[in-house]
């Protein structure tokens, strides 16, 4: 499905909200693998994450294969709040008729956090939430640009996880490229010529196993036990498929706007890891120096990872005015998107 | 300096006792990541042992990037291994 162009469109303010807990390679791998010798895990954490993934950290609200403590754990939608506040602050606004809030793990099987969101925030805004997988930052911002398109004024969107109460207790791969976070941004109407974004997502359900927590809901005492709410699936098959979908959805968004990949100011990709960002961007065509990682600091964060690159990138100021900005991601569902942003 | 055999034994060895491998999932064409079931991280931990088991000094993980299978891998330590 393409999305636009939704002529008129700017980014007011973002903001992000990281974990207390930063998390090196080598504790992060400790989380996994505790009987090993420290050479052993040092060797593991430079060459097999920080050398050949550019992982370096990452922040978690919860250490994996350690009780969850609700009562003190930031979530879900604590993180959501206080990134949405810093974005809020940052656009210089304090309210908005619509907050859209994107997650992979929410903090409740019912009820929404962007109305967690909304309430925290004294807020009556109308509130939503979208679940689409790391691709959720991404689609809320196309939805959010849809909504501006049919006249709302301004939308706070907000993409937020707490991967670390999902990792698999075996899965060191889980364990060194997974993080928590959020990101949001203010996303308002404007002049005509002052902004744009285009966009394209598409799903296909059946490939779905390939990245999931399979446990049905409620949960039972022996699906937990067995581990089914933790993350699971087909990682080779998955990392197979998932360069063409990128590439599928960069091309969509390419042609929509008649764009040359030359053309791209500013590549801001889902940050999962450095070689598979650089494999995208090599695919497309997108030199090297335009692409804007902060994958080393964070690791992979879901629907905040987009999002909170683009925040990011903004605030070092690599999002100047009259800049077309391409952003793409692969996610759970399986969900594929892209967007430009002309800003 | 060891036999291909003898390094063969080594290796087979490690895959069992430090990676879990099952015995019958082990053969000269057995890749590590399908196969011997190892991830991306096994793999590099692999390395590691391996370095240290057959004194690879000279060796840099990204020299086994090419290599799948324990045929491949084995070679690789009988030409550069120094036990």
């Amino acid at each position: 499905m393409l999305v636009g162009p939704v002529r008129g469109i700017a980014i007011a303010g973002g903001g992000v909200a990281w974990p207390a807990r930063v998390v090196d390679n080598v504790a992060a791998l400790r989380t996994v693998v505790r009987d090993l010798d420290d050479e052993r895990v040092a060797f593991m954490a430079k060459e097999g994450v920080a050398d050949a993934l550019g992982i370096e950290r990452r922040a978690w609200a919860h250490v994996p294969g350690t009780p969850f403590d609700h009562a003190t754990e930031e979530t879900t939608a604590t993180l959501a709040v206080r990134a949405a506040r810093a974005a809020l602050a940052d656009a210089g606004v304090g309210d908005v008729p619509l907050v859209i809030c994107a997650t992979a793990t929410p903090p409740r099987m019912t009820s929404s956090i962007a109305a967690f969101v909304g309430a925290e925030l004294g807020m009556r805004a109308a509130c939503i939430d979208i679940r689409t997988g790391c691709s959720g930052g991404l689609v809320a911002l196309l939805t959010a640009s849809l909504y501006l398109a049919a006249g709302t004024t301004r939308v706070l969107v907000i993409g937020s996880e707490t991967f670390s109460k999902i990792i698999p207790k075996a899965s060191k791969v889980a364990a060194v490229t997974l993080g928590d976070g959020a990101a949001a941004v203010v996303v308002e109407r404007r002049d005509e010529d002052e902004g744009a974004i285009t966009g394209f997502m598409e799903t296909d359900g059946a490939l779905g196993v390939l990245a999931t927590a399979p446990g049905a809901l409620p949960p039972t005492h022996d699906e937990i036990d067995r581990g089914a709410y933790e993350l699971a699936g087909e990682p080779d098959e998955l990392a197979a498929v998932v360069p063409g979908k990128y590439a599928e959805a960069i091309q969509a968004v390419l042609r929509r706007t008649d764009t040359s990949a030359a053309e791209i100011d500013l590549f801001v990709p889902h940050q999962t890891t450095r070689p598979l960002i650089e494999a995208v961007a090599e695919k497309a065509g997108i030199a090297r120096e335009k692409i804007f990682t902060n994958v080393a600091e964070h690791a992979n964060v879901g629907s905040a990872a987009l999002l909170g690159a683009l925040v990011e990138a903004r605030a070092a100021g690599r999002v100047p005015k009259r800049k077309r900005v391409l952003m793409a991601v692969v996610g759970g569902g399986m969900t594929w998107a892209s967007a430009i942003l002309e800003t | 300096m060891a036999t291909r055999e003898e390094v063969y034994a080594q290796l087979r060895s490690i895959l069992i006792i430090d990676f879990s491998v099952t015995p019958e999932k082990i053969g000269e064409e057995a890749t590590f990541r399908g196969q011997m079931g190892l991830d991306s991280l096994d793999t590099v931990d692999l390395i590691y042992l391996l370095k240290k088991t057959f004194r690879l000094e000279n060796v840099r993980t990204h020299d086994f990037r090419d290599l799948h299978t324990m045929r491949q891998v084995v070679d690789f330590l009988v030409a550069h291994g120094k036990e």
